[in-house]
């Protein structure tokens, strides 16, 4: 009996450091250009998308969220529609909240 | 002398070898490779139906039934509807997702028809740039995406510095990637190129794109798409996507003399200024797309064809701007340019405007013995 006492708290501890180590898991990326950018909302939508399957996926600005354009610290003002942006975000609080957003170097138009 | 003898045989033996005919295998695939493009050509041919996940929008319902002639991954009859907006003054493209954009599909399952009163994606209204899209053959297309972004880079000339009146650039996709595929050159790579097509023009998700096109910007309506998503297991898109990667750019016809002098002409006048006779590929996976020589006429950049031609922007590509059209395998199609209004490849010629309109000049220039020899270096491509 008490041996299956252990192995039950055994299991629990490893369940929860497996579930600690997935919430504290590397943030995801996504890149994208900026559509459009909303200050008051704190969010950004971003065209991304597979071929001419094109998706705009709206993104949280959190408080604290490190931006960078053209590797110049900036804040959501800084940002401008057409930009290219790198971003890396978790899926909390809400889906897709941003930690950082940094422009990336492409061609623009002539 | 053994050596020159061994080398006649060689050159009889090459001559003697009949043309590929359009829609084989490229050559030097492995047996594997063979036996994935004959289950691919089953999926690309693969008739879809509501319950099967079709639409609710959708433009075909199979890539046949679009890339059909004279055989599957061939150029098709299909014009399709594409949108976008241009803003001029800040040079941003916008391509209209949140209404429906970049494509509008032409037709709508029945369940959507009766949901909401309509056979087809609604254009948006307002200031849009509205585009006809032809269906082009895609053989020899898996060439192309063998070609490294370094090669499409290196042709690039943005601000004509050779003063060749010439000044292709390459499209980017919204990553930042360069792109080289689509009328646009918006998309990077073949395989997206391919798992983007299922859902846009067939409203078929797969893995890659395991979310359906809107309706116009809206949600579809309940019960109206009744399939789970994906609507395509990952491998039978890997076997489809195989298929169109492994399927040989058409031989050639052997050239008639008219259309041996045709060839130089073409060149002579500066065609070749944009379509690039030969491209090569880098390093592939795949041994028979490794290293290899695509004769498709194109430089896969964009270039400005002028106002006449102009419709609709695509990522970085202005309204004006298209990809140099590939060449090879022309001979299948009945209709040329983009949209398809020309009706013949020399109308088609004639249409060219733009970068290209000095070449257009010559040509309009030439005798019409040269004109028809240089049609008919077209026509054996």
């Amino acid at each position: 009996m008490r041996k299956r006492a252990h192995a039950a708290l055994r299991a629990a501890i490893g369940l929860a450091a497996i579930l600690s180590l997935a919430s504290a898991a590397e943030p995801e990326k996504i890149t994208g250009t900026v559509k459009s950018v909303d200050t008051s909302e704190s969010q950004v939508s971003l065209i991304t998308g597979r071929g001419h399957a094109l998706r705009v996926m709206v993104i949280h600005v959190k408080p604290g969220c490190r931006i960078e354009v053209d590797g110049v610290a900036g804040s959501m003002t800084s940002l401008r529609r057409g930009q290219v942006v790198e971003i890396t975000y978790r899926n909390e609080p809400h889906p897709y909240t941003a930690e950082s957003i940094a422009t990336v170097p492409s061609a623009g138009p002539k | 002398m053994r050596g020159p003898a061994i080398v006649c045989v060689a050159a009889l033996a090459s001559a003697c070898i009949p043309p590929r005919e359009p829609g084989t295998p490229l050559s030097g695939l492995t047996q594997a490779q063979r036996t994935r493009f004959e289950a691919g050509r089953v999926e690309f041919q693969h008739v879809f139906v509501p319950e099967t996940g079709l639409g609710p929008l959708f433009n075909a319902d199979s890539c046949a039934e679009c890339h059909e002639d004279p055989v599957a991954g061939g150029p098709g009859d299909e014009v399709e509807v594409h949108v976008a907006s241009f803003d001029p003054a800040t040079g941003f493209c916008d391509p209209l997702v949140e209404r429906g954009g970049p494509v509008i599909q032409q037709a709508a399952t029945p369940a959507l028809q009766s949901a909401l009163g309509i056979d087809r994606e609604p254009i948006p209204s307002g200031v849009i740039g509205t585009a006809g899209r032809s269906t082009p053959d895609i053989l020899g297309f898996g060439l192309l995406d063998a070609v490294p972004d370094a090669a499409i880079l290196a042709l690039a000339d943005p601000d004509d510095r050779n003063g060749d009146g010439i000044s292709g650039r390459p499209n980017h996709f919204f990553d930042g990637r360069v792109g080289r595929f689509g009328r646009k050159a918006l998309v990077p790579s073949l395989r997206e190129f391919n798992a983007g097509a299922f859902v846009v023009e067939q409203g078929i998700t797969t893995p890659e794109t395991p979310t359906e096109e809107s309706i116009g910007g809206q949600p579809i309506p309940a019960g109206v798409d009744p399939a789970a998503e994906p609507e395509l297991t990952g491998e039978a898109f890997a076997l489809a996507d195989d298929f169109v990667r492994f399927l040989a750019p058409p031989d050639p016809r052997p050239p008639s003399r008219a259309a041996r002098q045709g060839r130089s002409t073409f060149a002579r006048i500066g065609c070749t200024g944009c379509h690039l006779p030969a491209l090569k590929t880098g390093n592939s996976p795949v041994k028979a797309l490794r290293y290899r020589t695509v004769r498709a006429y194109t430089d896969l950049l964009l270039h400005d064809m002028g106002p006449e031609l102009a419709d609709m922007c695509l990522g970085n590509a202005l309204p004006s701007e298209f990809r140099t059209e590939p060449l090879m395998g022309v001979r299948l199609s009945t209709s040329f340019l983009h949209d398809g209004r020309a009706k013949s490849l020399e109308e088609a010629v004639l249409l060219h405007g733009g970068e290209a309109s000095r070449a257009k000049h010559r040509f309009e220039a030439l005798t019409t013995k040269e004109r028809e020899a240089l049609l008919a270096f077209l026509r054996s491509l």
